[in-house]
């Protein structure tokens, strides 16, 4: 069987965390899902060089990114994200409760593919992450990349 | 706004000793205040000019005397007083001017200009004036003297009485007439001009420093409303997100009045959040920046109701909008307004078996008023103060759904246009809603 491309889902609270995941597992979205917490975890797990026990790691095919994270916000990981030659053509999908007009204009001028607000209604999130997945993951054709840093 | 005035300043006189002396001094108390500080509507730079006015006044009482103290002929003295009373109905006007509120055309500067002018015209007659010179300095003191505080200008304003002095001493009568108005007036005006720029400097600071707390208050607001859209939403995606995983999951375990339990549960946490972003909307309202511009009412009307029927439709409504209404404001913020307005009339007429709505404008006092009216549920003007209040509703969730947002947003709307908002209604019979812009 082939093997499924990666997911990266950076999310700090972890209900929304149960929810995202349940969400995947709802709309049949097989995909592995990496989770980091917060800003440093993510950062930690694209840039392996980052930290002493480095190994090597597989590159997601698609980001779902919160923006207000713990030490690290999502607006830096992104920003970082497309300053490295390795991982600034992945999809990065920002999933997050703000709609303040300047968080979306700074994550649009900051690379971000989409921008979607978390509804409080959860039907409308499981449609949501419904289409991301069916999107990003198999409609839309991602950048090559190379999955093994 | 004169009589207004006069009433916010007066001391109460009859609370303190109530003796005829001690009012007597109230009186002038009263009067030199309100020639100091001017009418209260003035604002600060208006202020310093009505002061400056007054200073005029004081230099006139001053000098006009001193003309007499000297030898002048009959002509001087006649040319003299010529150009004061030319002087006295130039400060009248001005000081009419500002007391009448009408907005001063002319900058600081030209005042400044055609002070000079009218007092080196009087020295010229009054007492035989010599060269163009000083009228260029005397310009140039006082324009100094505001800009940069006494200090430069003394200097300037001392080196010129010196050779003046110097000039009287070896060239002509020393004392004379000439020197003794052209050394006090510039001498005068160049303090009085260097205190108003201290007075300027200062009020300059205490704005600088208003505008930094405000600035501040709205970061803070900005990081307020920032961490409410976050992190109020947060708990409440757990409630309804965990609330419908039980729904799904233990579907068999639970009967019908615990699945209408968590159905309610639901519709609050949705209705919750229904009501964080209309509490963000407002505060938006009031941080946005406004794009004014000319737009047409009538279209936007139109469009609105347009997509209220095709929203909510089954419903036989009498539209009325008047063609071709203007207004200069921000289209997407008058938007909402009429949004606000004209969904609630659509809403609260939705038991009226003949649904009327009229969108329209009326004159009052020469200013022209838009009004939505309905015939719809109404209100009783005893709740009219609680009418734009946010939050605050006139009828039960059973009767219109709403959560007391709209006026309140339309209110603020308004305000920052400058305009005014009210309403008139009756109970069960109709309401309009009438506002400027």
């Amino acid at each position: 069987m082939e093997k499924k491309d990666l997911i990266l889902l950076v999310e700090d609270n972890p209900d929304d965390l149960a929810l995202t995941l349940r969400a995947l597992k709802k709309s049949s979205i097989r995909n592995e899902v990496v989770v980091a917490k917060d800003g440093v975890e993510a950062l930690d797990y694209l840039f392996p060089e980052r930290n002493s026990q480095s190994f090597k790691k597989e590159l997601p095919r698609l980001i779902v990114l919160d923006l207000k994270l713990p030490k690290v916000s999502g607006l830096e990981v992104l920003k970082r994200l497309r300053n490295d030659d390795r991982t600034k053509r992945l999809p990065v999908v920002i999933l997050t409760t703000s709609n303040e007009k300047q968080d979306i204009i700074d994550c649009y001028d900051s690379g971000a593919n989409s921008y979607i607000r978390k509804p409080v209604d959860f039907s409308k999130f499981y449609k949501i992450i419904h289409e991301v997945g069916s999107y990003w993951l198999s409609l839309n054709e991602s950048s090559p990349w190379r999955r093994v840093i | 706004m004169n009589i207004n005035s006069v009433k916010n300043a007066k001391p109460n006189i009859d609370q303190t000793t109530g003796t005829q002396s001690s009012s007597w001094l109230q009186k002038l108390k009263f009067w030199g205040t309100y020639l100091w500080e001017g009418p209260d509507f003035l604002s600060q730079a208006l202020k310093l000019e009505w002061r400056f006015i007054v200073m005029r006044w004081l230099g006139i009482i001053i000098i006009a005397p001193g003309l007499f103290l000297f030898n002048l002929s009959h002509q001087q003295i006649i040319g003299a007083f010529v150009v004061l009373a030319i002087a006295l109905v130039y400060n009248l006007i001005l000081q009419y001017m500002l007391a009448k509120r009408s907005k001063l055309l002319i900058s600081g500067y030209l005042v400044i200009f055609l002070d000079a002018l009218l007092n080196v015209a009087m020295i010229i007659v009054a007492g035989g004036f010599d060269s163009p010179f000083y009228f260029i300095v005397y310009t140039v003191t006082v324009s100094a003297a505001m800009r940069y505080g006494y200090g430069p200008v003394l200097v300037m304003a001392l080196l010129f009485v010196l050779s003046d002095v110097f000039e009287g001493m070896f060239f002509r009568q020393f004392l004379g007439s000439a020197f003794f108005l052209r050394s006090s007036w510039l001498i005068l005006t160049a303090i009085i001009a260097g205190y108003l720029h201290e007075e300027a400097q200062e009020a300059k600071m205490a704005l600088e420093e208003k505008l930094n707390q405000s600035n501040a208050l709205n970061k803070e607001l900005e990081a307020f409303s920032y961490s409410v859209s976050h992190d109020l939403r947060a708990p409440l995606r757990s409630i309804d997100g965990f609330s419908q995983a039980l729904l799904e999951d233990y579907h068999e375990k639970l009967d019908d009045e615990g699945k209408d339990y968590l159905d309610r549960v639901r519709a609050a946490s949705q209705r919750m959040a229904q009501l964080i972003d209309d509490l963000l909307d407002l505060s938006r309202v009031t941080r946005s920046n406004l794009h004014k511009e000319n737009i047409n009412l009538s279209d936007i009307a139109h469009s609105i109701i347009n997509s209220l029927h095709e929203h909510k439709s089954n419903r036989n409504v009498d539209i009325k909008i008047k063609d071709d209404v203007t207004a200069f404001g921000d289209s997407r913020l008058v938007r909402v307004v009429l949004e606000n307005l004209l969904s609630n009339a659509w809403k609260f007429t939705q038991k009226k078996p003949v649904a009327k709505i009229e969108f329209g404008t009326e004159k009052i006092e020469k200013e022209i008023v838009y009004f939505v009216r309905d015939n719809g549920d109404g209100f009783s003007m005893d709740y009219i103060d609680k009418l734009f209040g946010a939050f605050q509703r006139l009828h039960s969730m059973e009767e219109f759904e709403g959560n007391g947002i709209g006026l309140a947003t339309v209110q603020r709307i308004i305000h920052r246009h400058g305009g005014q908002v009210w309403a008139h209604g009756e109970q069960g019979n109709g309401a309009t809603f009438y506002f400027t812009l």
